[in-house]
């Protein structure tokens, strides 16, 4: 994977010290650039694939028409391609609502299922990775025993189970148990097959015994066919196999797979009568039957809770069930407060959401809310009579749910407020930028017991101290300015004018903006493109149950658009994203493992001869290593050591030497006992640099750090790459190239430097990493025959700057290499 | 040589009628030869293995004992280990090559040496990213062992509170847990009930129920290799998996279906509803350990199953340690709290982990007990929870193996710039006679070589 691809356009550097994992952009983003290895299709003899259904009659002639436009059916890498189908498992809440939807709302079992699994914060995304072992399958087999029991017990409230009172192992009710409830449940009907396998289990049943069942043991039959159809796959996984359209390497995801996926994601459930009948007329994969049923669905009480799952996952509300907050510290805290908190954010968003289909921006600068009398109490609200639940204005202080107790809670420690998980909160979950992580072995906390002038240290003066770490100031002032405008809230989110008796001030800062305090920011946000890009691209996350591939950001910009054109509507932003063709249509599924991302193919490189000075890719290194033998130098030609510059971090698919600062003229040279008598070598290898004001180079016969001498191969700003030398000049020949630097591209380099007969003579070539090598030497017989001419020396590299990198470094002697 | 008690009451096979079927065979006398040191049919005694798992690492100048070698004094953190100093292999001063420093690559390093490889996007991912590409050292075990027991894996969790729940076994991939059940009635029903339903005042349709039973099974097994087989490959794998299951369970119908075997093994009361508070800030958690390690004892002890997973925390957990006066998450507190506070809680987890040890060590086997035969490593996704970082990281092995280590030794290594992690648990692994050339994934995180030092 090369550098350039991975990053840009989305790269967003900031300025760490000790990793490069990455200050990069938008989190959702994988798969680039994937290979397209050898693939089958799997599934053509498919129950689901619509080939029993009579979809194929009812499909329109070109089914091309039905999609968002043409170019959605051709594949193209880096906007509009969609991933590849992944099967769901059932959430824990979705088998319930599934089996309660059917057989009525008072069945129930004892055992528990398996935990779901949350992936990028969402439990459906959990869904579509997560395996099932041994014991979380003898759990499917207990809790189907168990509720078809429950069932059973119940029988008089469902009709077509009152009616069947079998008699004997053959008799004809089991079939036609097996096919109605067998549709329900599996959200398709039965193959013929099927209906034999599970209606037969009490015939083979009697086979094995060698006897007749009589009819209480028929009876008994009956709760064994139910549990078989529950704790089928068919059941408690949705496959997704999709069906071909014409002329194209795209499947369409099935009508009943539309079905199914339409269901739980809008009702939490399977698909009712309704829709079913609507998948096996081949309606759903037409654009206005699915519309229609869209709209029907969202209508439907059942939809009320899609929004409120979405966004408590999102906003990372779910873990405030595991929030632990000190009972010291917040006396206030308590597991009756979290619920109050919970049903405060439900209760905002429904209205948003359902009540009046408003501005989803809402959310972020709303100025009304719902309380009970005790939340009205926390807020300092005028509390509403008795019990009830009521909607009031906003204190002044508060703004939408970015104040709320719930919010506000969940991102905060357990004895006190944290501006950098709220800035983070902030960057990646409203904006969808991404945050890196904390290096390694660093301490991450506050010292709570810092003093400033004698009192005890704010959270804001903590962290301005904490923060003077190079290591962590450059992240950190990306988003701890963010989380410090809502320093007002303690925390479990209540109103503070003052933090350890000082006043708090809520000043706060992203990337040159000022915010004078929360409601600066969340009139910010709500305006900011980014915002309403980023709750469409994590709902498409959400619907699609997995993350969202750089391959598929076209489709998210179409999403966002649409919505955005209506007045920012949730309701449009669902129906948006369900008509998209990035998830209505998949790529097939792959019949053998997704190859591993390698890099593109590059012409071999010339082999390293024995003799090489020095050779390393750094990919023997850890992230954050200090590689062995490099001495890092200060800014401005500095010759004191600062060892906190150049570290190994992760870049160009491989480890590479990088530095994250932005400090100019910084350097690090690889020093040895021997390495101030080098001469006549060549230095090759691969640089990158990230931003255009910044520069990035190669040192040559270098005296650092003993003196500000040698020669160096370098771009900044603007300029080309060329020579630039410190303590001599060059005197003679073509010492610029015509290649520019341009910025997340890697060039390769060879760059010759040789003293000859009283001169010193430097060629040099440079090409983008990837291409072939050119023949000719663009820095051509630059020479050096001053009084001051460097004869031998280190080698190392330069930054302005930063983030740069340098990788596959090597020094040879030019005796070995061609010339 | 007299039999092992462990305070239950006896109870054939069978006794309790359709309640109680599936119990394995213990190793007792009569199977054993009359030296008493292998079996009948002269193979060794088979070997156990256990994972202790504990979230928040470990304070150092506590955990670390002064001396090194056979000879040594229990440090402050160890103290509960008293008497069972001869069955500890304490390993201390070896490192986890460096890494993104979230709790779940911890998690991935301490149990298999390997997680998420970070590609540059996904770097991100790598911190929070949840999967590992190797098994965990109990998930590999129990693969290889797989058949030899009536259960392949036995997982059980003590403490509950988050924010992640239980994580610490996992399969190849790292997708599919084997989620630690928190619930001794469930740990007791799964092991030692017969899950059939059976209607409890229709005990004579028990026989038709079992044969429909088996016929049930048979039409979800038909349907779940017929699916699998219009998958693409990742789906497939997690269908092949989710078959493996209903194997599992196909298997142990047949099993109930034998004659009575020839001797009775041991079979605890059912653990009384309790309510142990699980994810409150007051879990009873000695409580529910010194339960679930009574049924692990017995299960291995009746060779129900050979692998156990022991879950004491998970990762990152928040757990409230009430019990030594800390009032606040366990994740959060290794943060603020003072190292002697904190090392009250890894002692008062340790004692938990010797109470389990001595349960082993209770079971009579031959002329020893199961401690001789059962190796438990104890390990946490940290060495420093507070700097969340893999140096020096703790690893606590009790028993002999079947006497492949020596015991009763701590290991220290001097080189402070090591990587040698990787092969503690190599060493544990070839300790209990899986043959493997090499252990995790990953550079400087494949170990090919064993501590040798601890072996015997």
């Amino acid at each position: 994977m090369s550098f350039e691809r991975t990053v840009a356009p989305w790269l967003l550097w900031c300025v760490i010290g000790g990793l490069f994992t990455g200050c990069v952009g938008r989190l959702d983003q994988q798969n680039v650039g994937e290979s397209t290895p050898s693939m089958t299709t799997p599934g053509t003899n498919n129950a689901m694939a619509n080939s029993t259904s009579p979809a194929n009659a009812t499909t329109p002639d070109d089914p091309l028409e039905e999609f968002n436009n043409l170019s959605d059916l051709t594949p193209m890498p880096g906007g509009r391609q969609p991933a590849r189908p992944r099967m769901l498992r059932l959430t824990e809440p979705q088998f319930t609502a599934s089996l309660r939807a059917i057989f009525g709302e008072s069945i129930s079992w004892q055992s528990a299922l398996e935990p779901d699994e949350r992936n990028e914060a969402f439990s459906s995304i959990g869904a579509s990775k997560v395996g099932t072992s041994p014991a979380g399958v003898e759990k499917y087999r207990n809790v189907s025993l168990e509720a078809a029991a429950s069932i059973m017990a119940q029988r008089d409230n469902v009709e077509i189970l009152r009616d069947c009172a079998p008699v004997d192992e053959s008799d004809a009710c089991f079939e036609g148990i097996t096919r109605h409830f067998g549709r329900l449940l599996w959200r398709r009907a039965l193959t013929e097959d099927e209906v034999a396998r599970y209606a037969g289990i009490p015939v083979q049943a009697s086979a094995d015994l060698g006897r007749s069942l009589d009819a209480e043991e028929a009876e008994l039959a009956l709760t064994y066919i139910l549990a078989g159809l529950i704790q089928s796959p068919h059941f408690l996984y949705v496959p997704m196999v999709g069906a071909p359209v014409p002329n194209s390497e795209l499947r369409v995801y099935t009508d009943h797979e539309v079905a199914a996926r339409l269901a739980l994601l809008l009702w939490g459930q399977g698909p009712d009568d309704i829709l079913l009948a609507a998948a096996e007329a081949g309606s759903l994969t037409s654009k206005d039957g699915l519309e229609a049923q869209v709209d029907r669905m969202l209508e439907d009480p059942r939809a009320r809770s899609v929004a409120g799952r979405f966004f408590a996952e999102h906003w990372l509300v779910d873990d405030l069930e595991f929030a632990s907050k000190s009972s010291e510290t917040f006396e206030a805290w308590s597991p009756e407060l979290l619920e109050r908190y919970r049903t405060e954010f439900e209760l905002v968003i429904e209205d948003v959401v359902f009540e009046r289909d408003a501005d989803i921006r809402e959310l972020i600068t709303g100025n009304s809310t719902f309380v009970d009398a005790e939340l009205a109490r926390i807020y300092g609200i005028e509390p509403p009579a008795g019990d009830a639940w009521e909607e009031v204005a906003l204190p002044s202080e508060r703004i939408g749910l970015l104040t709320s107790g719930a919010v506000i809670s969940a991102n905060s420690k357990a004895t006190r407020t944290s501006p950098t998980v709220r800035g983070v909160f902030v960057l990646e979950h409203l904006l969808c930028e991404s945050a890196p992580p904390p290096p390694p072995s660093v301490a991450d906390d506050l010292d709570e017991s810092t003093m400033v002038d004698g009192r005890p240290a704010t959270v804001r003066e903590q962290l301005a101290l904490h923060s003077t770490d190079p290591a962590c100031s450059g992240c950190h002032a990306l988003f701890d300015p963010l989380g410090l405008t809502m320093e007002h809230f303690d925390g479990i989110g209540i109103w503070r004018d003052r933090d350890r008796g000082f006043a708090v001030d809520d000043n706060g800062l992203y990337l040159g903006t000022e915010f004078d305090g929360v409601h600066d920011l969340a009139n910010w946000l709500a305006e900011d493109d980014r915002t309403s890009r980023c709750i469409a691209q994590k709902f498409y996350a959400f619907a699609n149950a997995r993350k969202v591939s750089m391959d598929e950001q076209g489709y998210v910009d179409d999403i966002a658009a649409e919505y955005a054109l209506q007045d920012h509507s949730f309701k449009a932003l669902i129906k948006a994203t369900i008509l998209s063709s990035g998830w209505r249509t998949m790529r097939p599924a792959l019949d053998e493992p997704e190859p591993e991302p390698t890099p593109e193919p590059t012409p071999e490189p010339e082999p390293t001869p024995d003799t090489a000075l020095f050779a390393d890719n750094f990919d023997g290194y850890e992230q954050g290593d200090d590689p062995m033998g490099w001495v890092d130098t200060d800014e401005q030609n500095a010759l004191t050591a600062n060892d906190a510059l150049f570290y190994v971090g992760s870049a160009g698919g491989g480890f590479a030497l990088t530095t994250f600062s932005e400090l100019v003229n910084i350097h690090s040279h690889y020093i040895t006992d021997a390495s101030a008598s080098w001469t006549d070598y060549e230095v090759r290898g691969r640089m990158v640099r990230t931003e255009l004001m910044g520069g990035v180079g190669v040192t040559a016969f270098s005296d650092y750090p003993d003196a500000d001498h040698y020669y160096r191969l370098r771009a900044y700003g603007d300029t080309p790459f060329h020579i630039a030398a410190h303590g001599t000049e060059m005197t003679s020949g073509t010492c610029t190239s015509q290649v520019q630097a341009d910025v997340n591209v890697w060039f390769r380099f060879r760059f010759q430097v040789e003293d000859r007969d009283g001169e010193t003579v430097i060629n040099a070539k440079l090409w983008p990493d990837g291409e072939v090598e050119p023949e000719m030497w663009q820095i051509r017989n630059c020479g050096d025959s001053s009084a001051n001419r460097r004869t031998r020396g280190h080698f190392g590299v330069w930054s302005m700057r930063g983030p740069n990198s340098w990788d596959d470094l090597e020094v040879i002697p030019t005796a070995e290499v061609s010339r | 040589m007299k039999k092992f008690e462990l305070n239950r009451r006896a109870m054939l096979r069978g006794l309790l009628g359709g309640a109680v079927v599936s119990i394995g065979l213990p190793i007792f006398d009569a199977m054993l030869d009359s030296t008493g040191e292998a079996m009948a049919d002269g193979t060794d005694i088979p070997c156990r293995f256990g994972v202790f798992y504990w979230g928040g690492g470990v304070i150092h100048n506590q955990w670390v004992p002064g001396q090194t070698g056979a000879s040594w004094t229990l440090s402050p953190s160890l103290e509960p280990f008293g008497d069972l100093q001869p069955y500890m292999t304490l390993i201390t001063g070896t490192n986890h090559a460096g890494s993104s420093p979230g709790h779940i690559p911890g998690r991935g390093l301490a149990l298999s040496s390997s997680h998420d490889q970070s590609t540059e996007v996904e770097g991100v991912g790598t911190y929070r990213g949840q999967n590992h590409p190797e098994a965990s050292i109990d998930s590999i075990i129990a693969e290889a062992w797989s058949g030899q027991a009536t259960f392949d894996h036995m997982a059980v969790g003590i403490c509950r509170k988050g924010p992640y729940k239980s994580n610490s076994s996992w399969k190849a991939g790292g997708s599919t847990y084997n989620r630690h059940e928190p619930s001794p009635q469930a740990v007791f029903d799964r092991f030692f009930k017969d899950t059939t339903l059976t209607p409890p005042d229709q005990p004579g349709l028990l026989e038709t129920a079992q044969a429909l039973d088996r016929s049930m099974l048979d039409a979800v097994i038909e349907d779940t290799r017929q699916l699998s087989g219009q998958l693409g490959y990742v789906d497939r794998q997690r269908l092949e998996q989710h078959l493996e299951g209903l194997r599992a369970i196909e298997r142990r119908l047949m099993e109930r279906q034998m004659a009575d075997p020839p001797l009775a093994c041991m079979e605890p009361d059912r653990p009384m509803a309790a309510n142990y508070r699980d994810g409150t800030t007051r879990e009873e958690k000695q409580a529910k350990a010194e339960i679930m390690a009574d049924m692990v004892a017995v299960a291995l002890a009746c060779d129900l199953v050979r692998v156990f997973s022991f879950e004491w925390s998970a990762t990152q957990s928040e757990s409230h340690y009430w019990e030594v006066g800390i009032d606040q998450g366990h994740h959060e507190f290794t943060h603020v709290g003072a190292n002697g506070d904190q090392a009250k809680i890894i002692k008062f987890i340790m004692q938990n982990y010797a109470y389990l040890a001595r349960k082993l060590r209770e079971v009579q086997v031959g002329d020893g007990n199961l401690l001789d035969h059962t190796l438990v490593l104890g390990t946490s996704e940290h060495a420093s929870a507070k700097r969340h970082n893999y140096t020096d990281h703790p690893y606590l092995l009790l028993g002999t193996a079947g006497g492949k280590l020596r015991g009763g030794i701590h290991h220290r290594v001097a080189n402070e710039n090591n990587t040698d992690a990787p092969k503690v648990l190599l060493t544990a692994v070839r300790a209990v006679g899986v043959e493997r050339a090499s252990i995790g994934a990953g550079a400087k995180r494949v170990a090919t070589e064993t501590i040798s030092a601890v072996e015997a």
